[in-house]
């Protein structure tokens, strides 16, 4: 047995650690936490390293660490430093708790190397994300977090279930990958599992729905993890699963079809996280070396730029008080320094030369055309388009230049400013340099994405679909809207069934209690006094009237008889 | 479908921009890989269509299906009584 501690656990007892600290303590240990295990598991955990503890009949493996879970677990780990930068001035401490025991759910992930681990840290990702939906304190960020916690609970559920069926089927717990050429019902419900994670529709809603509802940095959080971490679960797997290219290309479209009709900062940066993500899964869909190295590429890539955009549109929300493409416009003079990070973040998720995401997309195109997968290809360039007007041109168009708002934004705190910084210099170093990620990629590659063919395409492709922008631009609104995707399809009937089940039985009950009171009104009024019912009675607006009004010497003797004879009536018929 | 009326100015410099763009191959040699690489500009033709399709395409779904009022849903205040 191993001493060596599991990075995952680490940051679990850093998020207990966190709890009791003092606030300026919290931030260092949020930042400089995660880079030590980055520090950690490169020097204590080389390619090949196993920690097992025996467990009932089975065998946890907390860690297995290879060249795929070191790449995620690191990245994960990177991307929890720099959005803990980014929140370090707010100093919450829910906040920062749920934040590192999320990131602690994807590391652990990362190293899991049987399906019971995968399953305890799976859920752990589950829980802290649905707190961190719950920081952001308004009524629709509690409902919206009512629902994440309620999907992922259902999606852990699916995972479990296929880990029991796995479990009976070869008795083992291992967590490896799933022959694509014999499916298992155990593997399609670990697929299911995964797919509900990786945002693949039509289980994708609960990403739109929750992120934008978060605090502005448990978003950048949330934004990184869940999905991310599905992709390393399906990259484990699924590789090689034809039915991932299919999903991958769907949500590659579906994201950016959305997200050319949002008009909320943070709605549409989610369903660009459906589009990217979507990239991924295709990769892990091909399954050969270089869609493998290219799907981890783009993971890491994305989880740089994606925090970036998130980061920057959470600056915006802070400094101006809005969130929405409605009431923003004109900050091109009042903020620079910030369009230009946003722009660096806008250009590498486009895929546009000398920024990261050019590389891992040029990859993955490389290895499905390799494939002679053109449809593939073509539809994949149609989602790059896609996500270059929406987040390159339609977003910062009406954040920074469209008209003039008279908005005066507060100055960006510098912790945030710091942040947005590292990241964008990441992915400008990452996009220059590619070689730099290669060592670290699952497989060996070197794979040159300057060439003049690939870079002459995306050129064309990106100046001309600008041009068609600029024509159309009139028909983009930026008008206040809720987009009705999927959810509607769990929302509209949970109204109903509430309605149905709590609001009918509530007035059912309501009418009871009414009925019930008003009977017994009647009743104790009218017991009260017997005597009365023979009294002649005072009719409204009479005078007193001591004859009539007094009961007559009868009443009394009757009551009195007529009792004595219920009694002697209910006693004979007892006995008899 | 309301089109952008782009200024003199702005028409010379796309159409600079677009012809160096067009003009790119015939400057650096580049390789076939795909059927479609045999079609001149053929990048150029499918960013433009492409993003024309997403426009109009989402838009016209947008309006049939998808866009609803804003707080469609009835949570965005946080003063109402829970209404469902």
């Amino acid at each position: 047995m191993s001493v060596l501690v599991p990075p995952g656990l680490l940051l679990v007892v850093g998020a207990a650690l966190l709890a009791v600290l003092p606030r300026a303590a919290r931030a260092a240990v949020s930042v400089l936490l995660p880079l030590l295990v980055v520090a950690y598991s490169a020097t204590f955990l080389p390619d090949g390293t196993t920690v097992s503890y025996p467990f009932m009949q089975f065998s946890l493996e907390l860690v297995r660490a290879d060249r795929l879970s070191l790449l995620f677990g690191g990245i994960f780990c990177v991307t929890g430093a720099l959005a803990a930068l980014y929140a370090s001035h707010e100093g919450d401490v829910r906040q920062q708790v749920a934040a590192m025991l999320y990131t602690a759910g994807a590391v652990g992930v990362s190293f899991a190397g049987d399906l019971l681990t995968l399953c305890f840290f799976w859920e752990l990702l589950a829980i802290a994300g649905t707190v961190l939906v719950w920081s952001g304190g308004t009524r629709a960020a509690t409902r919206a977090g009512k629902r994440y916690v309620l999907l992922h609970l259902a999606g852990g559920g699916l995972l479990l279930a296929g880990i029991a069926l796995q479990v009976a089927h070869t008795g083992s717990i291992r967590f490896d990958a799933f022959d694509p050429a014999a499916p298992t019902l155990a593997a399609w419900l670990i697929l299911a599992g995964f797919c509900l994670n990786a945002g693949v529709p039509p289980l994708h809603a609960w990403i739109p729905d929750a992120y934008p509802r978060a605090t502005i940095a448990g978003s950048v959080f949330l934004a990184a993890m869940t999905t991310k971490s599905a992709v390393y679960a399906l990259l484990r797997g699924f590789a090689g699963w034809d039915v991932l290219v299919t999903f991958g290309v769907v949500m590659a479209l579906y994201g950016v079809f959305f997200a050319v009709l949002a008009s909320d900062l943070r709605v549409l940066l989610s369903y660009h996280i459906i589009s990217q993500v979507g990239y991924m899964v295709v990769g892990a869909g091909i399954g050969t070396a270089l869609a493998v190295d290219a799907s981890a590429a783009h993971a890491v890539n994305h989880l740089i730029y994606k925090g970036l955009l998130f980061m920057c549109a959470g600056a915006v929300i802070a400094t101006t008080g809005r969130g929405s493409l409605a009431d923003l416009g004109g900050l091109r003079s009042r903020q620079p320094l910030l369009l230009g990070l946003y722009m660096i973040g806008a250009l590498s998720i486009s895929g546009a030369p000398l920024w990261n995401g050019f590389v891992s997309k040029g990859m993955l195109l490389k290895s499905a055309g390799d494939l002679h997968r053109d449809w593939t290809v073509l539809l994949l360039g149609l989602a790059s388009v896609g996500t270059f007007i929406s987040v390159g041109l339609k977003l910062p168009y009406f954040v920074w230049f469209h008209g003039k708002s008279g908005i005066e934004p507060k100055p960006v705190p510098p912790p945030m400013l710091a942040a947005m910084v590292c990241a964008a210099f990441l992915c400008t170093l990452l996009g220059l340099f590619p070689g730099l990620l290669y060592p670290f990629l699952p497989h060996p590659t070197d794979y040159d994405p300057f060439t003049t063919t690939h870079v002459i395409e995306i050129v064309q492709l990106f100046v001309f679909s600008g041009f068609a922008f600029y024509i159309l631009l009139p028909n983009l609104s930026a008008a206040r809207k809720t987009l009705a995707d999927v959810d509607f399809f769990y929302r509209a009937p949970a109204r109903l069934v509430r309605k149905l089940f709590v609001g009918r039985v509530d007035a059912a009950f309501g009418t009871v209690q009414t009925v019930a009171d008003r009977i017994t009104d009647r009743l104790a009024n009218a017991l009260r006094d017997p005597t009365a019912w023979f009294a002649e009675g005072r009719r409204r607006g009479e005078d007193y009237d001591p004859d009539r009004s007094r009961p007559p010497l009868l009443s009394p003797l009757v009551v009195t008889i007529a009792t004595f004879v219920g009694i002697a009536v209910a006693l004979l018929a007892w006995q008899g | 479908m309301k089109l952008a009326t782009p200024t003199g100015r702005e028409t010379a410099i796309g159409a600079v921009v677009g012809v160096v763009t067009l003009a790119l191959p015939l400057v650096f040699p580049t390789e076939d890989h795909f059927p479609w690489d045999g079609i001149p500009g053929f990048y150029a033709i499918y960013g433009a269509v492409g993003c024309a399709a997403l426009v109009v395409v989402s838009k016209w779904v947008g309006r049939v299906l998808l866009v609803k009022p804003p707080d469609w849903w009835g949570e965005e205040s946080d003063t109402d009584e829970d209404p469902a």
